[in-house]
């Protein structure tokens, strides 16, 4: 994957089997199933989405399952950081179902502790997997798209085109400069990785604002006035797609 | 297995979980689904009033100059890719810094807000850092109360004719801080600990995410120094025209 595999999820919703589906009833579909699943938050509920979603993206998106996992994987750490905070208590007189007594303080985990801890976990990963259903199944741009008809502001809009389109320009930059730096030993010892990365930070800055120059100037030159036209494809909403959002609906309510 | 062995083993497994796995994690971002209902509405809520006043001064500056809309976006971008490199060798796990701290000392915080609700809309669905329903307290931690906080102390220490880089290093270290104390808040407000309530909540949080957000701040504010000494040799013209 290219840029250092940073664009690695928008490159694969535009490979994904659902791109092809209307991007505004994928968005209204996944953001309504994410926002079901965290009202009602029960772990019944948020277990159907988990396996369902995988269902959607894996099986008919047609996204590759070890992908699938490595990204599910990425608020590992958050998870595990937030969740021992949720499950371990500190007091001088209780006591819970794990007690660990250090010089007159308990550090104790209780029974409904660990409860709270598995329903925020099934609950966090139901949502996550539908916010990846999104993620891997519209590319940015359609989104912004689904903003624009939402009657988000023009400017906003604009500014959200222009941002996503100087990601890549400067990730491409810093992909060069960071195999530069590399090659250079500019890594080599703790000292020299900080004079690299500020330099890096410095230089890629410097290069942002020339490249907002010259980008006006072009886009000036076009008779730019203010208004940025963008291309967007209208996909028609079939049928089978309706019946399996009102499905899927059904479902969840039955379960909850 | 002896019990010691399964125990090591687990602890590695852990720490292969932590350290390997997750490479480009930003610990502090509230992962989606994390946060119960209310407290998703209730940040995003706050969040208005600033994102309001960021969108009528960008509207501002836009109808001024077109050319600003661009500088802009090229910001936003340049504080998403900056958050996406990699630090090596300062700890096993990749640290990055904000950048949003510099941003909203250049730029002023209420752009800032509305750039950093973008950028973390795009770190949402392009990096998987962060999330939809948690964009609100997100953006509420990290573009709106550490970039205000260094402004504000950007501001302050200048007042006093304290050099600027001294004042660059303090406004961007402490807006790091800043917004890590605020993120332990808004996870203990909505976990409360059963013994010793919000209180104890918050000194966990605090304690957990301490390891990885201390040295982050120091380093956010040594490399805003470096970049800014950069700038300021290389792009004064740029600068004068930022009112820097």
């Amino acid at each position: 994957m290219e840029h250092m595999g940073f664009t690695a999820i928008d490159h694969n919703a535009y490979n994904s089997a659902l791109n092809s589906i209307n991007s505004m009833l994928k968005t209204v579909f996944f953001t309504s199933v994410l926002i079901y699943g965290i009202v009602i938050d029960s772990p019944v509920v948020s277990l159907f989405i988990i396996l369902s979603m995988a269902f959607i993206t894996v099986v008919i998106g047609r996204i590759k399952l070890r992908y699938y996992i490595r990204v599910m994987s990425i608020p590992a750490l958050f998870i595990v950081l937030s969740i021992a905070a949720v499950l371990v208590n500190f007091s001088r007189s209780s006591t819970g179902l794990f007690t660990l007594s250090l010089g007159g303080v308990n550090i104790f985990v209780t029974d409904e502790g660990i409860k709270k801890a598995v329903c925020i976990v099934i609950r966090a990963f139901g949502a996550v997997s539908c916010m990846y259903g999104l993620a891997l199944s519209t590319p940015m741009a359609d989104i912004i798209e689904v903003f624009r008809k939402f009657r988000l502001p023009e400017v906003i809009i604009e500014l959200m085109f222009l941002i996503y389109r100087f990601i890549f320009v400067l990730l491409a930059v810093v992909e060069n400069m960071t195999r530069a730096t590399e090659a250079r030993n500019g890594y080599g010892s703790i000292r020299s990785s900080f004079y690299s990365f500020g330099s890096i930070g410095k230089n890629l800055l410097l290069y942002s604002f020339r490249k907002a120059d010259f980008a006006y100037d072009a886009m000036e030159s076009r008779g730019y006035d203010g208004k940025i036209a963008f291309y967007s494809e209208d996909r028609n909403i079939r049928l089978l797609e309706i019946v399996f959002f009102i499905l899927y609906f059904v479902v969840m309510i039955c379960l909850s | 297995m002896t019990k010691n062995e399964k125990r090591l083993f687990m602890f590695s497994c852990v720490f292969a979980l932590v350290f390997g796995v997750t490479q480009t994690t930003f610990a502090m971002h509230i992962m989606e689904g994390y946060l119960p209902k209310t407290h998703c509405v209730v940040w995003g809520v706050l969040c208005l009033p600033f994102l309001t006043a960021g969108f009528i001064r960008i509207k501002k500056i836009v109808n001024d100059h077109r050319k600003t809309l661009l500088l802009l976006a090229m910001v936003g971008a340049y504080a998403f890719v900056l958050s996406a490199l990699k630090l090596p060798s300062v700890t096993g796990s990749s640290s990055h810094p904000t950048g949003t701290g510099l941003g909203a000392v250049l730029f002023g915080p209420s752009v800032m807000a509305v750039l950093g609700i973008i950028v973390l809309l795009f770190q949402a669905i392009l990096l998987a850092h962060g999330g939809l329903t948690t964009l609100g307290a997100n953006t509420f931690s990290m573009a709106i109360a550490g970039p205000f906080l260094s402004f504000g102390v950007y501001k302050i220490l200048r007042k006093f004719n304290i050099n600027k880089l001294v004042c660059v290093f303090a406004a961007t270290a402490l807006g790091d801080l800043f917004t890590y104390c605020i993120t332990s808040v808004q996870l203990a407000l909505a976990y409360p600990s059963d013994v010793g309530g919000v209180g104890a909540s918050v000194v966990k949080f605090m304690a957990v995410f301490a390891v990885t957000q201390v040295p982050l701040a120091v380093i956010e504010g040594i490399l805003s120094v470096i970049v800014m000494i950069g700038l300021e040799s290389y792009a004064k013209p740029e600068l004068a025209e930022l009112d820097y």
